[in-house]
């Protein structure tokens, strides 16, 4: 008998919660990257104002509740099914993990340097570094989408 | 000239990050681990089982990043700021993690 586990009475409400704010993360780091893009050309300025608190509005919670939904992945999932049926799969789990916690700050941070470039239009050493943080964020958050998407489909989370 | 205190802190606090969350995980450190089957939080440079350091290593490197735009923030003010090379610092140590872990995971292959 497996003692309760934090969330696991809702696992598999609080997955979809996890996946719809999944996408609205993932799409909205890539707005944020594609209007920084926009930025070095002087363009998208009220695109990126707008995804410059949208994205860590979005990408911060979809965290918050990976996090929280890990004990239950961890007991139900990979120590029941992962670790003696699929190891590479619980291993590319938790590269997923981490390359979450990256690309989490990298979005934080483009939004932050976003404030600042709007804040001085005409300083435009700031656009290659908003540009860059924010690509490879945005780059870092699809990998995760698509890693976590078959990470699911091999074994949900709420599933026997 | 860019406002060249909080940028350095923005941009030390990533590379702080980085560098803070390679070395929890690398080194394996001790750091805070949860055990969920007992609910029990304990501090461990070594799980087993269930037990998990994520939010240990989570931990020890926000702490990383606060310690880092600190330290950044409080450098001399006179000091330029290369802001491009500055983000490409803090990309580079990035790129490590992301090389670790994932030689890490071919590794387990």
């Amino acid at each position: 008998m497996i003692a309760a586990v934090l969330l696991e009475r809702h696992a598999r409400a609080l997955l979809l919660v996890h996946a719809v704010l999944g996408f609205a993360a993932v799409f909205s780091a890539t707005h944020l990257a594609a209007y920084a893009l926009l930025a070095l050309r002087g363009k998208g300025a009220s695109g990126l104002r707008r995804f410059s608190w949208i994205a860590p509005l979005l990408v911060a919670p979809q965290f918050a509740l990976g996090l929280a939904l890990y004990p239950a992945y961890r007991v139900h999932v990979r120590a029941a099914d992962f670790d003696r049926n699929a190891p590479f799969v619980a291993q590319l789990f938790d590269f997923k993990e981490h390359l979450a916690f990256l690309g989490l700050i990298l979005v934080l941070g483009a939004a932050l340097l976003s404030r600042f470039t709007l804040r001085e239009p005409n300083d435009t050493g700031l656009r290659p570094a908003l540009a860059a943080l924010s690509c490879s964020g945005a780059v870092l958050l699809w990998a995760v989408a698509l890693l976590g998407l078959y990470v699911t489909a091999r074994h949900p989370l709420g599933s026997p | 000239m860019s406002p060249a205190r909080p940028l350095r802190a923005i941009f030390g606090g990533l590379a702080g990050f980085a560098a803070g969350y390679l070395l929890a995980g690398g080194l394996k450190l001790p750091v805070v681990a949860y055990d969920p089957l007992a609910r029990r939080v304990f501090w461990s440079a070594q799980v087993t089982g269930t037990q998990m350091r994520y939010y240990g290593d989570l931990l020890t490197a926000l702490l990383a990043a606060l310690a880092c735009a600190l330290f950044a923030w409080l450098w001399p003010r006179r000091a330029r700021l290369d802001a491009t090379l500055a983000a490409g610092a803090a990309l580079a140590l990035v790129a490590l993690d992301v090389a670790y872990f994932l030689s890490r995971l071919l590794a387990s292959s």
